[in-house]
């Protein structure tokens, strides 16, 4: 007979002292303890000896701790248990279960685990709910109580019944509130599309039917307002991608790029073997309501978007950007329904650490900003990189070729994750999109890491593509495009759990899942690599070439839509904008009295100081193809503009990967936030030793809602900054993304997001040219800034710390810059250059501070300049990078500069303090210990 | 070709099989990397090898506890071939998770089945992944030849090794302790970040009485190559004195 049992384990150290801190954070002055305890619910038939085994075979461990079997462990205090909602996935369910079965006893019907609290102190119930909810445990994805007692209660089972809609009938008032209901994120335009290409069906849609079109035509999945069509003042502008972005790729014609715009990722040339696979994407609207999850499945997401490029690309790295709001805001400042955001960062730097880590793929390059306009809108960019055999980089999908379901099962999680990607957030966002977090199981996703390209390599695969956000209902959709149609059997989805409707299973967004389309006659072999990596395989279908989308449930059709109208029947967005003026302002603000206190502030800002306490979360050095890595140094670390990985083991050909992204600007300039970040990407890859020539660039915009005026204008003015500049440059883009609504609203409350370009950049490093670092190497050495610096101090980390919000933004002068660049790049390649740091947030005397720190080497700077010391030491120009050449190469260094903006600074040190006259008058002089304080300080 | 060949098992969520498998490779192995699967149908095949490896990774998503699943896994199939396999004069070698899983599995320190000792959460709380130094403390055919001081890196969230007091005297006095974390002059201290994760007494790997067995938390195969290491470190022969040493060993004897 089934039983259930409850095994409560009880480390001897259960004392939570990383909780007690985060209470003391929220502002609780008491005395408070916290302990905890691990819970596992088992259901099945066992007698209470075999219970005892699980306990202390499996379960407990008696080096460490003790435990109790039906008998609840006591401490006092106020206590509870935490266990997940129904439909979370727990994956230590099926590891307790798999244990079970291999001591020979019979697989449980079923396992849940769980934990329980204790917090002794004085507190009210109402104090305790608080702390729990803060610290403890996140109600989207958790439920708290006295015991968990309706852990074990199962769905009903799903009856068929086809539901129609009868939107033929319905009003424009009706469609309208329609699309509302239903989260469908639907304007009437496109709704009237519907109701007219069902008329002319001479019938009514389906539910599934409507869900279909809902999810193809939602900004995540088509991104219908890059791709309208605008009267922007007296310019009409058909499609801002085609215009601004895949233009420079097509103008620049760089033979490097194998995949450009299509795909799941954009393909560089790595040699004459291999490619290079690169994504990046956002996860911002889950990521606000649930941190941890948010981020974990924005990794877990772009990591399936590699393994989807081409027949399968490997991944060798992850990068990650966050943007979140002022981490010291008071509690009693957040608005309802948002999350601190020292909370939001803690839990998606988590997320992203127990997914990449898991999955073995490093997490080395990224960066946080930090900025009020995040508060209640978080940022959560998410990049992978791969490797592919360039035999295997073009798709090869035929009618006939099956559809292939692998890895994970699906349930409700997830559903309309895509809809509410199109949303703005608001208050009840917290309640309201349970539904559309995910948890995620990075083993299950390592599962199908291994299967796909070990049948890549066997040459299986003719067709992937991952399964994110719309679930089957986009990958599927999107790939029957190609084929000109698909039929697909919903009763052969592998469920989690019983109870899920036709609907369900298709637009589920439930994780770790992947599409293929494969022959028939390699199903089989597909099958035995599945079993050797111990992951789920089920053919779902068949693509096929009848024009239709044909969905069946349990042999009745309850999709039959035309791929054409679902591909191309979709209104264009069609407005008028106005064009607005961006002025700026000289600003002359009072000389501050003390150089070296306003440095040591810059160092400790938060935009500024050590990123330490997050990078090493992160394995970032899995795969052991780490060359520059993100932190340089042992024990003191300087931080490195880009870092660069040897992705072959065979080979000394090496790839750098940068970020650039100057969302502050924004505030002055869309077009010049834009154009910085392109600037910042590209030269911090030419500052480690990246050919200029070789260099291409992913974008990914985040805006706040455009169906406003002013934020479209941002996002035109944005990609006309891409275009004018990157077409300079020569770099093409070759991915991108774009996530908008970024806006919270409540009644008498609005925050937008800055206008946020990321710009990533991807460059080689050839076999010859030996890669720098950005921390000095030896005393006596020369230094040089090259470049030129103007006073470009609006939206400056100086600025933004003095509480100014004018002045002249940072221009890119593009032409000029590329000379600059490649003739650094000549620099490094003939070995004059030992050190190179590109100079960004906080100017030229942060840059200096940062490069002492790794080895301890100081340097003494004598500058004579027309501008002011503050003006000249915290000017954000654009542009510029300071050196460290070799002894006795200065001549050859300066000839090779000799028509460019230069200037000696200098030298390295062995004393080690940072020493600068400015216009021979001294006004710091500082130990590299001092500002190493300042800048070190814990950034969570 | 060299004919001394290297086992590397690969489970569930293993994910340093392949920087191992080029590790072993450059130092003159044949490496192969068996998934479990294989493994469990047909262990017999081991003993055609000279070497077990169990590398990094989280296997099974380290469930219940770091590398346990896989530790009941080994204790189930593969113990008795093991013992076979080691009895023969044979190197098993564990890191990080592989480490986890021989002292889950009983196989370190006493080779008895029985669980003596454990690597628990850091005492920093979280995953971390940072250079250290290791001190050696005695010889056995993966220290051959190492430096005294070597530096490394480390990469786990449960690296923290305890044991009872009792367990801990006897792994101290029959001289089980392979290496402490030090500093770069090869103190050994307690504190931050020396002692990266708080593991009693500086312990950082340790070894069966014959020193066949090695199990560590460091990555000996991401200190591998020049590039490998950080800046400012000088010493730059780590993962390949490691790695010579096991070769040379089993050269010797098979």
């Amino acid at each position: 007979m089934n039983r259930i049992f409850r095994i409560e384990i009880v480390p001897f150290n259960a004392r939570r002292r990383d909780i007690e801190e985060s209470i003391i954070e929220l502002g609780i002055q008491k005395k408070i303890e916290v302990y905890e305890t691990k819970i596992y619910w088992i259901k099945g038939d066992y007698q209470p000896d075999d219970i005892k085994k699980v306990a202390e075979e499996i379960l407990c461990e008696d080096v460490t701790e003790d435990y109790r079997v039906n008998q609840r462990y006591e401490v006092g205090g106020n206590d509870f248990e935490i266990t997940y909602h129904f439909g979370v996935r727990d994956p230590v369910e099926d590891s307790v279960k798999e244990s079970i079965k291999l001591f020979g006893l019979k697989e449980p019907e079923a396992v849940k685990t769980g934990r329980r609290y204790f917090i002794k102190g004085e507190l009210t119930e109402q104090e305790v709910d608080y702390i729990a909810r803060k610290t403890m445990y996140n109600p989207v994805i958790e439920k708290k109580g006295k015991t968990a007692e309706i852990i074990f209660t199962e769905p009903q089972p799903y009856k068929f019944e086809l539901i129609e809609i009868p939107v033929n009938s319905f009003s424009d008032e009706d469609l309208v509130r329609y699309s509302q209901e239903k989260g469908l994120a639907l304007n009437l335009e496109e709704m009237k599309a519907i109701k007219r290409y069902f008329s002319e069906k001479k019938r009514n849609p389906t539910d599934c039917e409507i869900e279909t079109i809902a999810q193809t035509w939602s900004e995540h999945c088509v991104h219908k307002t890059f791709k309208g069509k605008y009267y922007y003042g007296d310019e009409y502008i058909d499609n801002l991608l085609q215009t601004y972005i895949a233009k420079v790729s097509e103008e620049v014609k760089k033979d490097f790029c194998l995949i450009l715009f299509k795909d799941n990722a954009g393909i560089i040339e790595f040699d004459e073997k291999d490619g290079i696979a690169i994504k990046v994407e956002t996860h911002n609207h889950p990521s606000a309501i649930e941190p941890y999850g948010g981020s974990a499945t924005g990794i877990g997401g772009v990591i399936r978007d590699i393994l989807g490029a081409g027949r399968g690309a490997e991944p060798v790295m992850n990068t990650d950007v966050f943007c979140v709001g002022p981490l010291d805001i008071p509690h009693s400042e957040l608005p309802e329904g948002v999350l601190h955001p020292k909370r939001i960062l803690k839990g998606v730097v988590a997320g992203v650490r127990d997914y990449g880590n898991r999955m073995g793929i490093p997490t080395c390059a990224g960066g946080v900003f930090i900025d009020s306009g995040y508060l209640a809108n978080p940022l959560v960019y998410c990049g992978t990189v791969g490797i592919i055999p360039r035999k295997y980089i073009q798709k090869n999908l035929k009618p006939g070729y099956k559809i292939v379901l692998i890895g994970g099962r699906t349930g409700k999680d997830g559903i309309h994750g895509v809809t509410f990607a199109s949303l703005e957030l608001e208050e009840k966002s917290e309640e309201v999109s349970i539904g559309a977090v995910q948890i995620g199981d990075p083993i299950t996703e390592k599962k199908v890491l291994d299967v796909i390209i070990s049948a890549r390599d066997e040459n299986l695969i003719e067709f992937v593509t991952d399964c994110g956000g719309g679930g089957l209902s986009s990958a599927i959709g999107e790939s029957a495009e190609i084929t000109n149609g698909a039929r697909v059997y919903l009763d052969k989805v592998p469920l989690k759990y019983e109870g899920l409707s036709y609907t369900e299973i298709w637009i589920s967004e439930s994780q770790e899942r992947m599409i293929l389309g494969v022959k028939e006659e390699n199903i089989n072999r597909l099958k035995e690599i599945c079993d050797t990596y111990a992951c789920e395989i089920s053919v779902i279908g068949e693509y096929t070439d009848s024009g239709k989308l044909e969905i069946f449930y349990k042999g009745n059709k309850v999709c039959d839509i035309d791929i054409d109208f679902l591909h191309r029947g979709r209104p264009d967005v069609i407005r008028k904008v106005s064009r607005m003026e961006y002025p700026e302002e000289d600003i002359n603000v009072p000389e501050p009295k003390s150089p070296e206190e306003i440095l040591l502030k810059l160092l400790s800002s938060y935009n500024i100081r050590s990123r330490e306490r997050i990078i090493r979360q992160y394995d970032h050095e899995v795969q052991g193809k780490s060359v520059i890595k993100p932190l340089i140094g042992y024990l003191k670390l300087s931080p490195q503009d880009a870092v660069v990985i040897r992705p072959k083991f065979n080979s000394e050909k090496k790839l750098a990967i940068s970020k650039g992204i100057c969302p502050s600007y924004s505030y002055i300039s869309p077009y010049w936030m834009a154009a910085n970040a392109i600037d910042e990407a590209v030269r911090s890859l030419v500052s480690c030793g990246v050919n200029p020539e070789k260099i291409a660039l992913l974008d990914n915009f985040c805006f706040a809602n455009p169906e406003n005026e002013e934020v479209m204008a941002e996002i035109i003015e944005a990609c006309k900054a891409c275009y004018e500049i990157a077409r300079v440059f020569k770099t093409p883009f070759i991915s991108g993304k774009d996530s908008l609504y970024n806006e919270f609203k409540t009644e008498n409350l609005r925050i937008k997001i800055p206008a946020t370009l990321l710009i990533t950049g991807v460059g080689i490093i050839e076999e010859h040219v030996n890669p720098v670092t950005a921390c000095f190497k030896e005393e006596g050495n020369p230094l040089y800034l090259i470049g030129e610096t103007r006073k470009e101090l609006g939206a400056s980390e100086y600025f933004i710390l003095l509480g100014i919000e004018k002045g002249f933004v940072p221009k890119v002068h593009a032409d000029k810059f590329l000379k600059i660049y490649n003739t650094l790049y000549e620099a490094i390649k003939r070995e004059l250059v030992v050190a190179s740091h590109d100079v960004s947030q906080g100017g030229l005397a942060v840059a200096i501070s940062e490069m002492t720190f790794a080895r301890n080497k100081g340097a003494r700077i004598g500058i004579k300049s027309q501008l002011r010391w503050d003006e000249f030491l915290f000017s954000e120009s654009a542009g510029r990078i300071l050196v460290e050449v070799k002894k006795g190469k200065q001549r050859e260094f300066e000839r090779l500069f000799e028509d460019l903006p230069f200037l000696f600074l200098g030298n390295v040190t062995s004393e080690p303090s940072l020493r600068i006259d400015f216009n021979n008058k001294l006004i710091i002089k500082l130990n590299i210990e001092d500002m190493y304080r300042e800048f070190s300080k814990p950034i969570i | 070709m060299s004919s001394l060949k290297a086992y590397i098992i690969f489970a569930p969520g293993t994910n340093c099989e392949r920087e191992t498998r080029y590790a072993l490779e450059q130092t003159g192995f044949v490496a192969d990397i068996v998934p479990l699967k294989d493994a469990i149908n047909n262990f017999k095949k081991i003993h055609d090898y000279h070497l077990f490896v169990i590398p990094g990774g989280f296997s099974f998503g380290d469930d219940i506890k770091a590398g346990k699943v896989l530790a009941l896994y080994l204790k189930n199939f593969f113990f008795e071939e093991l013992k076979k396999f080691y009895e023969d004069g044979k190197l098993i070698l564990g890191i990080c998770n592989g480490f986890q899983v021989l002292v889950r599995a009983g196989i370190l320190p006493f080779f008895d089945g029985k669980q003596w000792a454990s690597l628990e959460l850091n005492s920093g709380g979280a995953f971390e992944d940072r250079w250290v130094f290791l001190k050696k403390e005695r010889k056995t055919p993966f220290t051959e030849f190492m430096n005294d001081i070597s530096p490394i890196p480390i990469a786990h969230a449960e690296g923290r090794f305890t044991a009872g007091r009792e367990t801990l005297e006897k792994i101290e006095r029959e001289n089980l302790v392979v290496f402490k974390y030090c500093d770069e002059k090869g103190n050994i201290k307690n504190e931050y970040p020396v002692n990266p994760n708080g593991s009693l007494n500086g312990i950082a790997g340790i070894c069966d009485k014959n020193g066949q067995v090695l199990g560590l938390m460091p990555h000996p195969e991401r200190a591998f190559e020049e590039h490998h290491f950080p800046e400012s470190v000088s010493i730059r022969n780590t993962g390949k004195s490691f790695f010579k040493g096991v070769f040379e060993y089993i050269k010797q004897r098979f």
